[in-house]
């Protein structure tokens, strides 16, 4: 029996593994006995990196965390330095984060959904997918300047106003989001082959959840309701309406219907946002650009915040001076990723790439 | 009831308590059976003349949170029984901060490569020094100082 | 009479006339000029079925292309030539030149072998299938009474080229492409070959040119629809595209068996798979849709709009269908697609007893 167990390795340069995951597979013909993920390819130690500048500049370590979704990254950053400074932000900044941050949100998630549909040996919503994706990577360009890795949240609001053309895309964009999606949900949803490919794929129970501390969407498919945008509001969330999605059968498929959902949650909020929008600052004018990098701080704080991956935050302490004395990332995707030992084995190889994209790891934030 | 060496909070107002290090798993423990069900991270601090290992614990239920603090030299119990992501938490702590964890089922570098010499988050790591890392025949990674051997 | 004997004695005829006597010699009693001009014949049959078989494959591969991309928002090629038409060429002028790259654990004389074990196979069986008939003249290159047999024997030799090339590209992943090629091919041949018997047992003979013509009145896909789903899915299965493309599965095994080929020997994989793509509509449209039967236009043409619906059919499965777990094919291999096509053979058989010679 044991000379018929091959060892494969899966990365990390393979097709499917979302960047430079390597997952060692013992495998008993298709079925696998055991995996072991392996990280560390993309390490560039951020948080070193972002213990060596003064709290500003720690932002562009940030950013280059989850990089389909680096709004995300920078709001946990902005909103730990904040809280650690007790600095005040003006309604409309606030505001603007949330509209950004849900716009990316649904950016990263269709991201996930289209490379998991490539997984899933489908090529076509991939380009659909994308086809989104572009429209709001034009929104950001035309807010923020550039199209993937932001740098536009500032410590005191933000660093450029939403102008009314961006007004403007975003209405048109949230008018015809929803159809596209239902659309984009068909190929795969209705499909007979991806459906019977994951039912009951991939499972993890509640108590497995909670055990290896996977949050997110990953955690709402299992059955637990747990939104820090609903449990512990930050910036005004508590003034929108939305729903939190969950289902309880804890497998591929349950995570494919909750992330989709989510994106519609999203974009519910987008259009919530732009009614609510007030007039007035977009960034605290104490709080000048020149002056960010000799700010000082002590005393400690964590602001846990909903990234598209799961619970983000940084653990931020400072010893008095401008430069942060230790910044300790709780990046979302490192705890979903380490329960994959426990979603794979007995599963098919061909369930390997199903259940490992519906982590949907990024590897700039698993390995920091 | 295990003793609190001492309380503080974030400036958010999550309490932070400080335990002995000895103390560290029966307090997790007991903090577990209180409704503690999710260790968010571990993470550790060179504050120069000690370590502190940090752990952040979370309420999924009703929705609040602890940190745990422990002042260490270089070990602590591993919280492995407790919680199976703490396995992937507490081998980055060693690998990054360097704080060895008791009776850990795997304790090996889970960022750097096997070999790597020092722990990067230490404040006395000498940032200067370049470390090469190459892919050895055996598929493992290996570590050496000299440029010409690895990337 | 079929395209050979035409040339043939077109060949005769002119050495004939022309009183060409040049070599007195004779060999097994033939005049060694007839020799010659039977290799000639030979050769530019060879050439003539080849030539078609590559523009089958061009024309296969643009439309391919053109269509996936306008399935999914993009353009496609459109830079070599007009609308793109000449970007196979330039593909393949780009693999030629490059490195041609052979692993050193592998096993070299099946490594070099496979692609053309999966190509040859696909090109020889255009000659077995009838193009039309124009008078008393058959097109089709070769005429014997086992036709349909040869044919799907070819079509079973191609992936045994994958097979091959996976086991000695000495690779994990292809070892697993070989082994997910050799089960699917036994879970779809089966089935397949069963549904062609029933076929022979209406048609009454294994002659590829006499089942186009028992067609005549009714198609086979009339009385035989379970057949026709049967091979037609077995021969999705045979292709290896998806949705049953589990030899190359890309996202799971990287490439499956052709992990290690690269260059011209891949691009030969791939224009096999295409060649393999026509052959097979071709297939179906002389064994299910009469072939080149049809009023108005001549034979060729019906068999060309024929296998183009199906070309068409394989496209758009492949555009919008994923793949299918390895359990779930050998489930629709073996539970579903063997038990319908014994159910349909017993059915084509009363047909035959009730009917006898209708079909």
């Amino acid at each position: 029996m044991e000379d018929k167990i091959i060892e494969v390795n899966f990365g990390p340069q393979h097709p499917s593994t979302h960047g430079v995951l390597r997952i060692k597979v013992k495998l008993d013909g298709e079925i696998i006995v055991e995996a072991q993920p392996i990280i560390g390819y993309l390490h560039r130690n951020a948080e070193k990196l972002a213990e060596m500048g003064a709290y500003p500049k720690g932002m562009v370590y940030i950013d280059r965390l989850d990089y389909v979704a680096a709004l995300n990254m920078e709001l946990g950053h902005v909103l730990s330095i904040e809280n650690l400074m007790d600095v005040q932000v003006p309604e409309r900044a606030l505001w603007i984060r949330i509209l950004m941050v849900e716009l990316n949100r649904i950016a990263s998630h269709l991201i996930w959904l289209g490379t998991h549909g490539l997984d899933m040996g489908m090529l076509t919503p991939f380009f659909y997918c994308f086809r989104e994706r572009e429209r709001i990577l034009r929104i950001f360009d035309e807010i923020t300047g550039s199209r993937l890795l932001y740098n536009y949240f500032a410590i005191g609001g933000v660093y450029s106003d939403v102008t009314p053309k961006s007004i403007e895309m975003i209405k048109e964009w949230t008018e015809d989001f929803v159809d596209k999606l239902e659309e984009i949900q068909a190929i795969l949803g209705k499909s007979y082959i991806y459906v019977s490919r994951t039912r009951g794929v991939g499972k993890l129970s509640p108590e497995d959840v909670l055990s290896y501390g996977v949050t997110g969407p990953m955690q709402r498919a299992s059955g637990i309701k747990r939104d820090l945008r609903k449990d512990s509001p930050y910036l005004f969330y508590e003034k929108i309406n939305f729903e939190i999605p969950t289902r309880t059968e804890g497998d591929v498929y349950a995570r494919f219907l909750v992330r989709v959902e989510e994106m519609r949650q999203s974009a519910r909020i987008v259009k919530q946002v732009l009614e609510k929008l007030p007039q007035g600052d977009f960034y605290n004018k104490k709080y000048s650009k020149p002056m960010l990098v000799r700010l000082k701080a002590t005393g400690e704080s964590y602001v846990p915040t909903e990234s598209p991956k799961g619970e983000f935050g940084i653990y931020l302490i400072g010893d008095g001076s401008s430069i942060p004395y230790r910044v300790r990332i709780r990046s979302p995707s490192f705890a979903n990723l380490s329960s994959i030992p426990t979603m794979l084995k007995g599963y098919k190889i061909a369930d390997l790439t199903a259940a490992v994209s519906s982590a949907d790891p990024v590897f700039g934030e698993v390995d920091r | 009831m295990i003793q609190i060496e001492s309380e503080s909070s974030t400036k958010n107002g999550t309490r932070i308590v400080y335990v002995s290090k000895d103390n560290v798993l029966p307090f997790l423990k007991e903090k577990k059976e209180e409704g503690f069900d999710t260790l968010l991270m571990v993470s550790g601090v060179d504050y120069k003349d000690h370590l502190e290992v940090i752990y952040h614990l979370l309420s999924s239920t009703n929705n609040s949170r602890l940190i745990v603090k422990a002042k260490t030299d270089d070990e602590v119990e591993s919280v492995t029984s407790l919680w199976k992501g703490a396995n992937w938490h507490e081998r980055e702590t060693w690998d990054l901060v360097g704080i060895k964890f008791k009776n850990h089922p795997n304790l090996t570098r889970i960022l750097l490569a096997e070999g790597w010499v020092g722990h990067p988050l230490r404040k006395n790591y000498p940032m200067e020094k370049k470390q090469f890392v190459n892919l050895a025949e055996d598929g493992e990674d290996r570590v050496s100082f000299e440029n010409t051997e690895g990337y | 009479m079929n395209l050979f004997f035409f040339l043939m004695s077109i060949l005769y005829g002119i050495v004939k006339f022309l009183h060409i006597n040049f070599i007195p010699f004779t060999y097994q009693g033939v005049p060694v000029g007839i020799w010659i001009a039977y290799f000639i014949v030979a050769t530019i049959e060879v050439v003539l079925v080849f030539a078609f078989a590559m523009l089958a494959v061009i024309v296969i591969i643009y439309v391919f292309r053109k269509y996936m991309a306008d399935a999914q928002n993009r353009i496609g090629p459109n830079r070599v030539g007009p609308w793109g038409t000449l970007q196979l060429i330039a593909d393949v002028f780009k693999l030629i030149q490059k490195q041609d790259i052979i692993p050193t654990a592998a096993d070299r004389t099946a490594f070099l072998v496979a692609p053309y074990l999966v190509f040859t196979p696909v090109v020889l069986g255009f000659i077995l299938i009838p193009f039309g008939s124009v008078s008393i003249l058959n097109l089709m290159v070769v005429n014997f009474n086992y036709t349909i047999l040869f044919l799907i024997a070819f079509m079973t030799i191609a992936p045994v080229g994958e097979i091959i090339g996976g086991l000695a590209s000495h690779n994990k992943f292809s070892l697993y492409g070989a082994l997910r090629s050799a089960a699917q091919d036994v879970g779809f041949e089966v089935p397949m070959l069963i549904s062609l018997i029933s076929v022979i047992v209406l048609a009454g003979s294994y002659n590829a040119n006499d089942i186009v013509t028992a067609q005549r009145i009714v198609p086979f896909i009339v009385p035989e629809i379970l057949g026709f789903i049967v091979f037609f899915l077995a021969m999705i299965g045979r292709q290896s595209i998806p949705p049953f493309d589990l030899p190359e599965s890309g996202s799971e095994l990287v490439s499956g068996f052709s992990t290690e080929y690269s260059g011209m020997r891949y691009g030969i994989f791939y224009m096999a798979n295409f060649g393999f793509m026509a052959l097979a509509s071709f297939v179906v449209a002389v064994i299910y849709l009469g072939g080149w039967e049809g009023p108005i236009f001549p034979g060729t043409i019906w068999l060309v709009i024929k296998g183009a619906v199906f070309i068409f059919i394989f496209l758009l499965t492949w555009i919008s269908l994923g793949r299918v777990r390895i359990d779930h094919l050998l489930n629709i291999g073996w539970k579903y697609l063997l038990p319908l096509s014994i159910i349909n053979l017993l059915i084509s058989a009363g047909i035959a007893l009730y009917f006898g010679g209708v079909f």
